[in-house]
């Protein structure tokens, strides 16, 4: 199977797609509306200009990465990776759970159930948090798919450089607290 | 220019995995493009609001303000202050990201946007909630949130630290 979820076909359940589509459509209904009140409709016209012009060139990078976290997907041992990161692996555990972060695609689609499985697998509170913040805040899909697009190679790098540390010292702080987290 | 740059570095690692995929694992292929499928039919219907939504949000936002609270000069109050706008900002990365070139058009300060950048993906509201809250259990979302409390005044701070020592 591809992954933790067996048969449950990925994506979010119909109903929650429209709950956050809606917001979106309402954020955006809104946000238009005040600005068209502010700078009048060539003003609302020229925004909306932009975000098409946005939209054509984020659109093929988005088609490509997803394909790639859908590769990434099939192809992640689970059951391996679970083994490598289960009880006592110690610090290989980190380096370990800190690279699973960066190549784990965007989506919460993937990364909840691989920590639950990891947790279930015996991996403990901190070799989770060292996971978890490593795809927060290093995860490469999101990087390519929207930083580097968005904001740039120097701001990407500088990012990435001031947050290298984060994982490791999330995992330092959740060791701390390890105990009190019932397994 | 940037765009370009994503999409083929995004292209290449995609013919290295597909190639892995065809030598191990041929069923691969079918069930990266249903992962895919899955993914395009929840992004595809909210990106075009999204983007409409934070460039509208970044030409309402006042310069001035964005400036004075989290520009260049702000130092360690910006960064705090970017901190906890990312822990609230709500919606996915499609949100996050075009409102963070807004932001820094309006004035924002680099250290202080990576703060913002850096709460947000570790708290990221919708997603705590819908699915490691439901997953993982209170306990765990609850002690995982507080250990990362600190984190991104870190990542803001280091930001600021490197930008001082080489400049530009």
């Amino acid at each position: 199977m591809s992954g933790p979820h067996g048969h449950t076909p990925p994506g979010e359940p119909r109903r929650r797609i429209t709950r956050t589509t809606r917001f979106f459509v309402v954020l955006a209904t809104a946000s238009a509306g005040g600005l068209a009140w502010r700078d009048g409709a060539a003003g609302l016209l020229d925004a909306l200009g932009d975000a098409g012009i946005l939209l054509l060139l984020v659109t093929p990078v988005i088609l490509a990465a997803l394909l790639l976290g859908g590769y990434v997907q099939a192809l992640l041992p689970y059951n391996r990776v679970a083994r490598w990161l289960g009880p006592d692996s110690g610090w290989r555990g980190y380096g370990l759970a800190m690279l699973g972060g960066i190549v784990t695609p965007a989506g919460p689609f993937a990364v909840f159930p691989i920590l639950l499985a990891l947790r279930q697998a015996g991996a403990g509170f901190a070799v989770c948090v060292v996971y978890v913040t490593s795809w927060a805040t290093l995860g490469a899909q999101r990087v390519l798919i929207w930083e580097l697009p968005f904001l740039g190679f120097d701001f990407v790098a500088l990012r990435l450089l001031a947050s290298l540390a984060l994982p490791v010292i999330a995992g330092l702080l959740a060791a701390v607290v390890a105990q009190r987290v019932s397994r | 220019m940037s765009f370009a740059i994503a999409f083929v570095l995004v292209v290449l690692l995609l013919l290295v995995l597909a190639a892995v995929a065809a030598r191990r694992r041929p069923s691969a292929h079918r069930e990266a493009r249903d992962a895919a499928r899955g993914h395009l039919r929840n992004i595809a219907p909210r990106l075009p609001f999204a983007l409409v939504a934070a460039e509208c949000i970044g030409r309402l936002l006042p310069p001035e303000i964005v400036g004075a609270w989290m520009g260049s000069g702000t130092g360690l109050s910006g960064v705090l202050i970017a901190s906890v706008v990312g822990a609230i900002l709500p919606g996915g990365p499609m949100l996050a990201f075009p409102l963070a070139i807004a932001l820094l058009r309006a004035g924002a300060g680099p250290e202080a946007l990576i703060a913002l950048i850096t709460a947000w993906s570790l708290v990221a509201i919708n997603r705590t909630l819908l699915f490691e809250l439901p997953l993982l259990g209170t306990r765990f979302t609850g002690y995982r949130l507080a250990v990362c409390i600190p984190l991104p005044v870190i990542a803001g701070g280091c930001a600021g630290l490197l930008l001082t020592a080489a400049p530009g």
